[in-house]
Formats: C-alpha cells, sequence, structure tokens
C-alpha cells in the first residue's frame, strides 16, 4: 500500500518536478502529498506537474510533516501509493449523502484515507453519513488539514483544483491497522453542552459557555483565561464527550467569540455530557505509544507482517502542548513500530480514525497511527 | 476523578442525551434516528438499529454505525425481523455472544470483528438491536438504563405515530390541495393561453417578463424570445400615451380600460384598451395587464360618432320636429319641434310630456298611441292631434312615432310636423267637395254619396226624398244676370234649409234644382214637408216685395216619394218625386213669368223712363198705323204688346247709361244698345212674350241697314217693327222729355219725312201722317 515516501523542502519550486519524478514509478496508483503550510505552495504553478503525473495526485496543506524522527513547518512529504485506489472528492461536506459504491464495492476491504478542511463546518455530520454508507469492511483513517491560524483557505487539493471546506475520500485497496489515543484525564464534571450549535457552545451547564468554563479552570486548576490567552491556556484544558466504555472524545476549544461561546475543533452535540480534561507530556506522550502499539497490533491481527510505512497523524494541539517534548512523542510512535518502518504524516486539525470497530467520530488532540503494508 | 465517578457519570449521560433525544422531534424516523445514534457513540457499537412494530410485522426504523444506510445491508437485515419479532413478543432483553450456537439468527455479520448483540424490547413495541464488535465495552448498566427510559420511549413512539397518522393526513390533504392547486393552475394556465384578450407581465420601464399567445399575436411576435426584442415604449403610436400610463401606474398604481393606439411588429397601428396593475413579484415591481384590441370597437365608434354628427345635424336642422321620448319624459326635442310648440328646448327635454303638449280631449288618444307602441303592440303609428302651444294656441300636429329602445330600455322617437293651415285646407277642400258653394248645401257627389249608403241601410228605412226645382230661373239669370239668379238661389237655400229637420240632407243637385232625404219618415211626414215649403216661400214673397229692385219672385216646385223598404227602393222613389215635381213645376212656370215681366214693367216705370201713358199713347198708335198697313189681328196684338214691351231689356242697362242727360260715348253707347238683345232673351224666357221676342230684338234697326243690332234694312226689318219705329218717334219728339222741349206736329212731321228712306219706311211714314190727327196727343 505504502510506495515510497519521500521529503522535498519545498523551497524551490524547480523542485518539484523531480520530487514528483521520484515517487512515480511503474506500479503507483496515486501520491499522496503532505505540504507544510509554510512550503511556498502555488497551486496554480504546480498543477501542471501534477497533470503531467498520469496518476492521481492529491493530497492537502497541514500544519506541519513528520517524516521519520523529525517534523517540519515548511516541507512536502510524499507517499506514492502502490495499490489501486479511488478518489471521491466532496465539495461540500453538508450536502454530502452517500459515499460511492462502485469504486469500493460490497466486497471492499481495505482503507479508507479521509482528509478534510479542518475548519470546515459539518464534520461530524459528513464522517457519520461516510461511516453509515462505506460498502465493505473498510478501516478509516485521516485527518484536518488547515492552517494553526485558524483562518480558513483552499487547503484540499488534487490535480484538477485546490478547495476548502470539503473533503478527500481516497478508498485504497490495502489494509491500514489504526490505533487511536489521545491521553487526556478527566479533570472536572460532569457539565452538560446544553446549547449548542454546530461546532460552537454556546451555554455549558445552563450558563454563558466562556464563563462558565473560565470559573472551573480558575477553580479546578489554577488558571487565569481571559480572551487574550485562551488558545494558550486552553490547550491545556480540553472537552471530553464521555463515552460507554470509559473513553472521552476530545473536544478542543480553540477561540471565544464575541458573544462569549467557545468554539472548538469538531461538533458537539445538544446536551451531550462533558468532562473537562486535563493532560500531561508523560500522558500524552504514552498515548502516543498506545496509538502506535495498537496500530501495529490491529496490523498484525490482520495476518500483516511486512509493514511498509506508519501514517502518524498528530493533533497540532498536542504540538503545542508539548512543545519541545514532541521530540518524546514521535519517538514514543518510533519505539513502538519497527525501527525500518518508514515513518511518516502530518500534524492535523481534528483527526480522522476508526478500526471498524466502533463508532466513526472527528477526533481532536488525539495521536492516530496507522500501520499498513 | 475515580473510576466509581466516572462509571456513574458515564451512566447519567447516557440515560441523560438518550433521555433529551426522546422527544425532540415528532418525526418518528428523525427521533429515533436521534436515539439510535446517541446510543451507538455513547456505547461505542459497532452499528446499531431501531425495529417497529407494525401490525404483524417488524419494521427497520432507523439505525446508526457502521454501514446501517448502505442498501445491501438493510435488506440483510430484514430478514432477521422474524426472529427479532420473537424477542419482542417475549418482552425481556437478550444478548448473545460469538461463543452461543444461534448467535448469528440475530445479526448479519459485516467485518467478522462482531463479537456481541444486545436487544433490548420496549412494551412489545420497539426493538433495540446493537452490534459490538469490541469485548472490551462496559455494558453493565446499559440494559438497565434502556429499561428506564422505555416507557418514556414508547409514549413519544406513540406520540409520533400519531402525529406521523395526522401528518399523512395533512400530507394527503395537501397532495389533495396541491393536485387540486396543480389542476386549477392547469386550468388557469389553459385558460389564460386561450384566452382572446392578451395578458402580460412587464417591468415598470417596459421590459417584458411574459405575455400569453393572444398578446403576442395581438402584437405580431412570434414568441417570447421575439417579445424581448422590443419594449413596451416602442410599441406605443403615440410616447404622450407611454408617458401617462407610466405617470398613472407608479402613481395610483393600476389603470383601468384604457384605451391607446399601439403599433405591432410589422408597423400596423391598432387600438387597444389596457387595464394593468402595479404588483411586488419577488420583491420587485412588476406591471401584469391585460390588452384587449378594441380596433374594430374604435371603427365603429368613430364611424357611430360620425353618424351621430350626421344624424344629429339632420335633426338639428331638420324643419320637421324630432323627438325621443322615454318614462314618460321629453328626453330630446329638435329646435323645429319646440319652435312648433313655442317652447325654448331646455323647457321641454326632461320637464315636460307628451301629454302637457296634447290638447285635453286629445290626450287619451295619445295615451293610448303611446301604449301601444311602448307594449310592442305596434312598431310605427301615424296619426293626428290637437297639440297645445305654449302661449295656449291650438295646433294640429301630425305624428309619425316609432317604437325603439333607447339605453336598454323602451323608448318612443319620430317626427311632428304643424299641419295646422294643411288641415284647414283639407278641411276647407273635404267642404268643398261634398257642399254648394253657392247655397252651402250639400252637393250633388255628396247626396249620391248618401243615396248609395242608404240604399241598403235598412235602419234608415221608410227613407222620403223631397226634389225641388227652383221656377224661372233662367229668365232672372237672363234679365238680372247671374247675380240676381244666385241670389234667387241663395233664397232658396234657405227657405228649404228651414222646412228641413237637423238631419235631413239637403243638396242642390243641378242648377235650379234641389233635394233632400229624410231618414226614417213617412210618406205622411213628407207630405208635411211639401206644404211647408209652399208656404215658407210664400212668406218669403211677402217679406220681399220686388220695389226698389228687380228682385225676382221665389217659386219652387216641390216633388215628394216615400221608399218603404222593401216595398218600394229608393231610386224609384227619386223618380218618383222627380216626376211629381216637374208635374207641379208645368203648372206653375206660366204664372211665374207673367208676374216677372209685371215686375219688370214696374221697375222701368219706376225709373220714370217710360210712363205708363206713353206706353199706352204707343199701343194704341201703332194699333191705328198697323191697322192702316193692313195687319191681321194676331199681328195688331203682336203690335200692341210690342209697344208695351219693346224696352224691356233696358232693366239690364244700369242708370248711369240709361239716364245719362248728356251724349253717351261710344262704349255706353254699346251698352244702350245691347238692350234689344236682352229684352230678346226676356221674351224667349217668357211664353207670353215669346211672339214678340223676335220684334224686341229688331225694333232698333233703319230702313237704310245703319240700325242695330242685325243691320237689317228694307222690308227685312219685320213690319212690327217699322211701325214702332214711326209711332215711338213721333211720340218721342211731340212729348217733353226732362232735357228738351216737345216738338210741334208739323215739325215732327217733317222730321218723318226727313227721315223717310233713311231711318224710317217712307210709305209707311206716308200712310202714319194723316193719322197723326187722330193719334192720342
Amino acid at each position: 500500500m505504502f510506495g515510497k515516501v519521500a521529503l522535498f523542502d519545498g523551497k524551490e519550486e524547480a523542485g518539484w518536478g523531480p520530487f514528483l519524478e521520484s515517487l512515480r514509478r511503474e506500479g503507483i496508483h496515486g501520491i499522496f502529498l503532505m505540504v507544510g503550510e509554510a512550503t511556498p505552495f502555488s497551486f496554480d504553478h504546480i498543477r501542471p506537474l501534477f497533470a503531467e503525473a498520469g496518476i492521481p495526485v492529491f493530497g492537502g496543506i497541514f500544519p506541519g510533516v513528520i517524516f521519520g524522527e523529525s517534523w517540519h513547518k515548511q516541507g512536502v512529504v510524499g507517499c506514492a501509493i502502490d495499490c489501486p485506489i479511488s478518489l471521491q472528492i466532496v465539495k461540500d461536506l453538508g450536502k454530502f449523502q452517500a459515499a460511492p459504491g462502485k469504486a469500493s464495492g460490497a466486497g471492499f476491504a481495505g482503507s479508507v484515507l479521509v482528509i478534510v478542511d479542518g475548519l470546515a463546518l459539518n464534520i461530524s455530520p459528513f464522517l457519520e453519513a461516510l461511516f453509515e454508507t462505506y460498502p465493505g469492511r473498510a478501516n478509516f483513517i485521516g485527518g484536518g488539514a488547515g492552517s494553526v491560524s485558524l483562518i480558513q483557505k483552499p487547503v484540499l487539493f488534487t490535480s484538477e483544483e485546490c478547495f476548502s471546506n470539503g473533503a478527500l475520500v481516497v478508498g485504497i485497496e490495502g489494509f491500514v491497522g489504526v490505533g487511536v489515543s489521545h491521553g487526556w484525564e478527566a479533570m472536572y464534571g460532569p457539565l452538560v453542552a446544553n446549547r449548542t450549535a454546530g461546532n460552537v457552545i454556546i451555554d455549558l451547564n445552563w450558563q454563558p459557555a466562556f464563563r462558565y468554563y473560565k470559573q472551573i479552570i480558575e477553580r479546578e486548576a489554577g488558571e487565569v483565561v481571559e480572551p487574550g490567552n485562551f488558545f494558550d491556556m486552553a490547550k491545556g484544558y480540553p472537552l471530553g464527550m464521555v463515552r460507554m466504555d470509559g473513553s472521552m472524545v476530545v473536544r478542543d476549544p480553540i477561540k471565544v467569540d464575541g458573544d462569549g461561546n467557545l468554539l472548538l475543533v469538531g461538533e458537539v452535540p445538544e446536551n451531550s455530557v462533558l468532562m473537562v480534561l486535563k493532560g500531561n507530556p508523560g500522558s500524552l506522550i504514552h498515548a502516543a505509544g498506545q496509538a502506535a502499539r495498537e496500530a501495529v497490533a490491529v496490523f498484525e491481527r490482520r495476518g500483516g507482517n511486512t509493514a511498509a510505512g506508519a501514517l502518524v497523524i498528530d493533533c497540532i494541539s498536542r504540538v503545542l502542548y508539548l512543545g519541545d517534548l514532541m521530540a518524546e512523542e514521535i519517538g514514543a510512535i518510533r519505539n513502538n513500530i519497527a525501527p525500518t518502518l518508514p515513518l511518516f504524516g502530518f500534524f492535523s486539525l481534528g483527526e480522522v480514525a476508526s478500526p471498524g470497530d466502533r463508532y466513526l467520530e472527528f477526533l481532536n488532540k488525539t495521536t492516530v497511527v496507522g500501520v499498513g503494508r | 476523578m475515580d473510576s466509581q465517578a466516572l462509571h456513574l457519570i458515564r451512566n447519567l449521560s447516557l440515560s441523560y442525551e438518550i433521555a433529551l433525544a426522546i422527544g425532540n422531534s415528532l418525526d418518528l424516523q428523525e427521533m429515533l434516528d436521534q436515539v439510535i445514534r446517541t446510543i451507538v457513540r455513547k456505547t461505542g457499537a459497532h452499528h446499531g438499529s431501531v425495529w417497529l412494530r407494525c401490525g404483524d410485522r417488524l419494521e427497520l426504523i432507523a439505525g446508526a454505525g457502521f454501514r446501517v444506510k448502505e442498501s445491501n445491508m438493510r435488506q440483510a437485515r430484514t430478514r432477521l425481523a422474524r426472529k427479532l419479532g420473537e424477542i419482542l413478543d417475549r418482552g425481556r432483553p437478550l444478548a448473545k455472544t460469538g461463543e452461543q450456537e444461534d448467535f448469528e439468527e440475530y445479526w448479519v455479520p459485516l467485518t467478522g470483528k462482531e463479537t456481541k448483540i444486545m436487544l433490548i424490547p420496549i412494551d412489545k413495541l420497539v426493538l433495540i438491536h446493537l452490534v459490538f464488535s469490541r469485548r472490551d465495552l462496559a455494558d453493565e448498566g446499559l440494559v438497565g438504563i434502556l429499561a428506564g427510559i422505555a416507557p418514556k420511549l414508547k409514549n413519544a413512539v406513540l406520540s409520533c405515530l400519531y402525529h406521523d397518522k395526522e401528518l399523512e393526513q395533512q400530507i394527503e390533504e395537501t397532495r389533495w390541495f396541491e393536485d387540486a392547486f396543480q389542476r386549477s393552475e392547469a386550468e388557469y394556465r389553459n385558460l389564460v393561453s386561450n384566452l382572446n384578450v392578451g395578458i402580460y407581465r412587464s417591468t415598470v420601464a417596459g421590459d417584458f417578463l411574459d405575455a400569453n399567445p393572444a398578446f403576442l399575436k395581438m402584437f405580431g411576435f412570434a414568441d417570447l424570445n421575439d417579445l424581448a426584442t422590443l419594449r413596451w415604449p416602442s410599441l406605443y403610436a403615440n410616447p404622450e400615451e407611454r408617458q401617462c400610463f407610466v405617470q398613472a401606474i407608479t402613481t395610483m398604481g393600476y389603470v383601468k380600460n384604457l384605451d391607446m393606439m399601439f403599433i405591432r411588429k410589422g408597423g400596423e397601428t391598432f387600438w387597444a384598451q389596457v387595464t394593468a396593475v402595479l404588483s411586488s413579484f419577488k420583491g420587485e415591481k412588476h406591471v401584469m395587464g391585460i390588452v384587449e384590441d378594441v380596433t374594430e370597437r374604435k371603427r365603429l365608434e368613430i364611424q357611430l360618432r360620425e353618424s351621430e354628427a350626421r344624424y344629429r345635424l339632420l335633426a338639428e336642422s331638420a324643419l320637421a320636429g324630432v323627438y325621443l321620448i322615454q318614462d314618460g319624459l321629453f328626453r330630446y326635442v329638435n329646435p323645429a319641434l319646440a319652435a312648433i310648440f313655442g317652447y325654448r328646448r331646455d323647457e321641454i327635454e326632461g320637464k315636460l310630456g307628451p301629454l302637457d303638449l296634447t290638447v285635453p280631449e286629445d290626450r287619451p288618444t295619445v295615451v293610448e298611441n303611446i301604449r301601444r307602441r311602448v307594449e310592442g303592440e305596434i312598431e310605427a303609428i301615424h296619426y293626428t292631434f290637437r297639440g297645445l302651444r305654449k302661449d295656449g294656441t291650438v295646433i294640429t300636429c301630425e305624428v309619425l312615432g316609432k317604437r325603439a329602445d333607447y339605453n336598454e330600455r323602451p323608448a318612443l322617437f319620430g317626427t311632428l310636423i304643424d299641419v295646422t293651415e294643411r288641415k284647414q285646407v283639407e278641411d276647407r277642400m273635404r267642404y268643398l267637395g261634398t257642399h254648394d258653394v253657392l247655397t252651402g248645401l250639400y252637393n250633388r257627389a255628396y247626396f249620391e254619396e248618401v243615396i248609395e249608403r242608404m240604399r241598403d241601410d235598412f235602419t234608415q228605412y221608410p227613407v222620403t226624398v223631397v226634389m225641388c226645382d227652383v221656377n224661372g230661373l233662367k229668365m232672372v239669370n237672363d234679365t238680372l244676370g247671374h247675380a240676381g239668379g244666385d241670389e234667387l238661389l241663395r233664397a232658396a237655400a234657405g227657405v228649404l234649409r228651414r222646412c228641413f229637420r237637423d238631419d235631413d240632407i239637403i243638396a242642390r243637385i243641378g242648377g235650379d234644382e234641389f233635394a233632400s232625404i229624410l231618414p226614417q219618415t213617412g210618406e205622411q211626414q213628407g207630405e208635411g214637408i211639401a206644404w211647408r215649403i209652399a208656404e215658407t216661400v210664400e212668406a218669403y214673397n211677402r217679406q220681399n216685395p220686388a220695389r226698389n229692385n228687380p228682385a225676382p219672385v221665389l217659386s219652387i216646385s216641390v216633388g215628394v216619394a216615400t221608399a218603404e223598404w222593401p216595398h218600394r227602393l229608393l231610386d224609384e222613389a227619386l223618380k218618383i218625386a222627380d216626376r211629381a215635381m216637374y208635374t207641379n213645376k208645368a203648372a206653375q212656370e206660366m204664372g211665374v213669368s207673367g208676374r216677372f215681366i209685371r215686375s219688370l214693367l214696374a221697375v222701368l216705370a219706376e225709373r220714370d223712363l217710360e210712363t205708363e201713358e206713353h206706353t199706352l199713347r204707343l199701343k194704341k198708335t201703332a194699333v191705328l198705323l198697323g191697322q192702316a198697313c193692313g195687319l191681321k189681328e194676331a199681328e195688331i196684338s203682336a203690335l200692341a204688346t210690342l209697344a208695351l214691351v219693346h224696352d224691356i231689356g233696358k232693366v239690364g242697362v244700369p242708370d248711369h247709361i240709361l239716364l245719362k242727360p248728356s251724349a253717351l260715348t261710344p262704349k255706353e253707347r254699346v251698352i244702350m244698345e245691347g238692350h234689344a238683345e236682352i229684352g230678346y232673351r226676356i221674351a224667349m224666357a217668357a211664353p207670353e212674350l215669346c211672339p214678340v221676342a223676335e220684334y224686341i230684338l229688331h225694333h232698333h234697326e233703319w230702313w237704310d241697314g245703319k240700325g242695330y243690332p242685325s243691320g237689317l234694312k228694307g222690308e227685312e226689318i219685320p213690319i212690327a217693327c217699322r211701325v214702332l219705329a214711326i209711332v215711338d218717334a213721333y211720340d218721342a219728339m211731340t212729348n217733353a222729355r226732362p232735357y228738351r222741349q216737345p216738338m210741334s206736329k208739323s215739325e215732327a212731321v217733317a222730321e218723318l219725312r226727313r227721315c223717310a228712306g233713311r231711318q224710317f219706311d217712307p210709305e209707311l211714314v206716308e200712310k202714319f201722317i194723316p193719322l197723326i190727327d187722330r193719334a192720342p196727343g
């Protein structure tokens, strides 16, 4: 499934041709490009090269890319895909009805790579519809593209176009073992998000969301949260939607709007019961390693013994939270996969993962690892 | 946070979120979708479904999780219905794991990783079906939580079902209304498409937005695309009309029945009537209007106006009166009619009715004539009535009237002329046609008409006929002229008028003949009439003696007969009466003439022209000379008569000539000499004088042929005349006259001898001279 994986610094447009050429070889069905947001990437300039490739070229612009044990804000990671793929472009997530039945038939048992605009609306309904209609026995893995500045831009591209507010759904005829973990723990709760609107919490426990959240953080953690320092402070105190299995689906508060509402990455259903979470670098790093282990385990359970690569999708807020400790998180992943296995991936605005045994959710502050042939 | 607290939170959150999902919608599908999605999401199930009992079937209503909405899998899961139905009927939750033999009867394998199923029935109505792929799921409390909310879920499902039914009913009603609306819309569209009037929608600025086929055809456009090539302003023949239209529609919001001239695409102009309204359409002001081609109507209006002007001119300038009556009042009268009745038009129109212009006696006739026309018994009528002018004078009007509809109600119109003068002439003519102008009695034509009418009318019988004849009329005409005769006839008519009853018909049927018809009068009454006539004539003659004028004696011969139906017919009676009258006339005629001649001689004597002594001297002398000449007795008698009446004709010579003392003018002389012929005619009319008529005519002839009236000479002159000439001359010379002294006998003889052979017969002169001494002196 994973063919050649390469890193291109992206500084010169002239380098794009050789870079793409290096990825394109016989038996390649497509090229997945992960572009660091600091890379001088002009789609209009590069597109002719995509067209010349003669195979589907697709990808996204992310806050950063991972290649080996290093990560970069500028640079392009390319992954050649050496098994058949089907590429579906979703322009408007709110209008998505069903996954294509043709490209991936009922007997489909591969993986689905889902790259969404991380700042788009209706990501959760899109994922629900995708999960409920996708034929066969698929694993899902992916994440949100976008800028850490939280300004929405065209961040998804194919050989034909570059766009925002949509998604790329890539069915890949190859199995990927998926591991998911975040490492955040309940600090305070339960709370009820009694009034929400998509990815906005308006009322929390029947009180204005920011004011109540601020009270909790100040009281429970002794931290002063203001609109001015909200992102820096809130990255350590995300919200978690409670699951019956004890897990939490994390929602990352990233902004306070002028009305005192909390803006999250990903939707929160109205009347959801939430917990205020807290983390520490150790638990997060540990969780990353756990995700890698789980991925390897799942892959191996399916009889896979010759993995060709490990795709890491790590939430940008974890990077911001961990800071310099990020190298330890990458190291934890590396330590739990084969030493020679190529490791690559991107920092994301939200994560997508389902090993096929549970409901597909748009995750935040989570590490997703996919190990495939 | 300790694990016990977290466990409680997990359970409470599940209960809470499901509880809030329940009842969140009245749409069953939506509500159960939310419930099962919440359950699946919260429990980490691989997928989950909700089944609902519908009658004897179990139906899959909602699902969430992996592939639940993939069509193949939905079909596959329906085979579970029977087995799941048993679980629902049993009413107890059921959990199966992969290790149990019948595990696969309760699920459809998807990934092969399914490890556990959970079936939770709710009150034999709803079955929640969850499939798990992970063994580490903490399912403790799940069944209890769902059981706890079961009543709420059941009620919510029932509410949704009830709502669904209501909704179905509403949908059915809505569909019915939609169908009705669509039918109505289709009919409306069909109607609009097939209407003959044009319908359009445009912007206020004049850009067309829509139009029906009739509009396109009216303006000469092939289709809507063709219409879009032009705008309203270019279709107006008169740009000012477009400005007026836009001003009206923008200020008032509508225009109604506006007639304007437009230009077809081909350039042809036509008239159209526009009704339009300003309306809002999707937030924009549009003009919607109806356009009707009224060219034909306009043409007719113009024709009508011209025609109206023409007819108004005709009516206004007509010499005859023209009127229009409706509801009993004149709605229109022309100047002539107003003038006929002496009013101004504004005094009549809308104020007076026909009866106001009619004399009271004729109003019933006018009312009846109006009624017959208004009620449609007759269409037209022609009659006369007596009109009443404003000044009170009465005129005769002739009306030619007709019935018509005016303003969709019955009306009368017609012409009226003043025929007063014509009526008077007609009356006069009618009078003259039936009356004798001279006497004022009926004339012969009318008399015969009455006879004709009465001949077969037995109600008038017995009818007595009286025939009358004025005796001596010819003689009166001859002596006194026709004026005298006419006077005699008027006198006779006056007498007869006094003798008959008012109802009797009296007519002058000939020159001197009168006749009378007396209806319902028997023979005895008729005889009485004859006597009455005789008495009245006598009375008249007594009252009008012939002294100072030559009034003739009135004498009327009368014959009477009676027709007794059916024994004696009217014609026979007429003949009998006629014969009786002539018999009576013969008896009276002689006496009449004798009396008349005496009357004439008396008149001459009164005029002192001829004294009775003179005539008697003349008679004696003439007889002497006649005897001397050897005339026979009859000739002597005639000579004696001639001596008495030879100048009787002088009654016809006016006094200023007859008594003129000086010489006569030639014209006067002619009149004077005419007395010989007048005397001749008088004598011819009187039986007693007939024998001397010839002598009277020639008694002024001279021996030498220079006398008058015939210029006879010598012995052509009757001897009686030659004798009378000598005798009359000698008597005249020897007797005094007002203008000269008498001559002596010798002088007279000398004069006779001097004139002998010239004026007188010389032989007779010589025979006379010896007799002079014997002649009366």
